[in-house]
């Protein structure tokens, strides 16, 4: 039976942020309640991930409320896996810290590395024995292993190859359905934003804010449709932003 | 250790006594005394019981001295990272103990304290505290900040930062420092007690050398060496990584 998590909410109102003198995030506001995968995109050092650390506690806002109902997990664009862990004990890593035993921690995430392809002769394999694709398995792992209610992935896919890409793309979709998750991808990329998020917000400006918010309907299943639909998206996201929308 | 390493060291300790014997050769046995010679020795001072009283006593200096050093070492280096300033003060001390040659702390203990067991064990703590403090100093900066934002990102205790983040990431530094501080004891340790005599190993090997037997100095050189290998091959058990195995 998946958790059901139907209280999840993410609630951010006129949110500023200020990194020395410069304000990074200026008078944002989200609000995102139960199951759906939202895409977070915008150029690149615009502030998604400092908008990302804003949301799971990491970066204190110099103005405005947050609020996040659930249990927030991350998923970093490395999967930043603890070099003289076990797979096991990385995957392990939030639940230790949510104050369950080492071996408590290992039983609990045994069946869900195995879930996620790792084999249980992988499961001692320390992080620089793994692949990239299976490290960044594990991460994703460590992440559901509490049980969150939020999750926010910070360009989790960069780096990949190709069809690995593609494998965990869908094992992300499947899992914000299964277990009922309010999440956030962080992304460049309008296809991958058109094939997996029910929704997509754009960050812009100088300072930031949210400059285009569009809901997704139906998502891409194939690659052609994917790219007519990621145009189209390009479009809506410029008319609703009112400026030419570039995302490297 | 896997068989081909074991060969390779065997046959590189099969060189230095070819090359010791050649010695013996060239020099005779005043200057140098036989491999075989020496090894009658060490197998006579186990036999009559005379090797282990000296060894247990040396062994106690180096681990005494060694354990306070490297307590000492890590400590200040916790203490040093923490606050900047007494970083600051504690390394400029560390670069001044550590460039005092271990003779003078040797001549300088022996003023302290008089001809007793302390003085080797002193110099050793003296010698390689600040080695350890360096290493701890280097460990706690070369630390990664993305580890210190996931540990944040998951809300872990300061207990699970310290043994699973901090700890781990030092030891990268300070291991070595502790594995060639242990070397570095038992020389000191040796001195120490040559100069200042009682009746570690060192102290047989100034009596050896008082009486001019070559074959009892030497028997006593080999017996540290022994010591020392068992010693290192300790401390690399003790400070290895967990095993891979989950």
């Amino acid at each position: 039976m998946p958790p059901d998590h139907p209280s999840a909410r993410i609630c951010l109102n006129h949110i500023d942020v200020r990194r020395g003198a410069e304000i990074v995030l200026r008078d944002v506001a989200v609000d995102l309640k139960g199951r759906g995968l939202t895409a977070l995109m915008g150029v690149s050092g615009i502030g998604k991930s400092t908008l990302l650390g804003v949301i799971a506690g990491l970066v204190k806002p110099t103005a405005g409320t947050r609020q996040v109902d659930g249990k927030v997990a991350m998923i970093f664009q490395d999967p930043r896996l603890l070099p003289w862990q076990s797979a096991l004990d990385n995957a392990g890593f939030g639940l230790r810290a949510a104050g369950f035993s080492k071996d408590e921690a290992r039983d609990k995430t045994r069946l869900l590395l195995e879930r996620f392809g790792l084999r249980p002769a992988d499961h001692g394999k320390r992080p620089s024995a793994l692949s990239g694709g299976m490290r960044q398995r594990v991460a994703i792992a460590r992440a559901l292993a509490i049980d969150p209610g939020v999750l926010l992935m910070d360009e989790p896919f960069t780096g990949l190859d190709v069809s690995l890409r593609a494998d965990l793309r869908q094992l992300a979709r499947a899992i914000v359905e299964e277990r009922n998750l309010t999440a956030i991808l962080v992304t460049h990329d309008p296809v991958e934003a058109v094939m997996l998020c029910d929704r997509v917000m754009l960050l812009a400006g100088q300072p930031a804010y949210i400059a285009a918010d569009v809901a997704i309907s139906p998502r891409s299943g194939t690659m052609v449709e994917a790219y007519r639909a990621a145009s189209a998206l390009m479009r809506r996201l410029e008319v609703e932003s009112g400026s030419i929308v570039r995302l490297a | 250790m896997a068989a081909r390493p074991i060969f390779f060291a065997a046959a590189g300790v099969a060189c230095l006594i070819a090359l010791w014997q050649f010695g013996f050769a060239l020099g005779g046995p005043f200057v140098l005394p036989a491999p075989a010679q020496t090894f009658e020795r060490i197998i006579v001072l186990g036999q009559t019981g005379t090797i282990w009283q000296p060894a247990a006593v040396t062994s106690a200096h180096v681990i005494a001295g060694f354990g306070a050093g490297a307590a000492a070492g890590i400590l200040l280096g916790l203490a040093g990272s923490a606050l900047d300033d007494l970083g600051a003060a504690l390394e400029a001390i560390a670069t001044i103990i550590l460039g005092v040659p271990p003779i003078v702390w040797v001549v300088l203990a022996l003023l302290w304290f008089g001809p007793r067991g302390i003085v080797p064990a002193f110099t050793v703590g003296i010698g390689i505290a600040p080695v350890v403090f360096g290493a701890m100093m280097a460990g706690m900066r070369a630390s990664r900040p993305e580890f210190d934002e996931l540990a944040l990102a998951y809300g872990a205790p300061w207990r699970q930062r310290l043994f699973e983040i901090r700890l781990p990431q030092v030891a990268i530094a300070v291991t070595p420092a502790l594995a060639s501080s242990l070397g570095f004891a038992w020389k000191i340790s040796l001195m120490a007690e040559v100069l200042s005599g009682g009746s570690g190993i060192g102290g047989r090997i100034a009596d050896a050398r008082a009486d001019l037997d070559t074959v009892e100095a030497m028997a006593w050189v080999v017996i540290a060496l022994i010591l020392l290998v068992l010693t290192d091959r300790m401390l690399a058990r003790i400070t290895k990584a967990p095993s891979d195995a989950a």
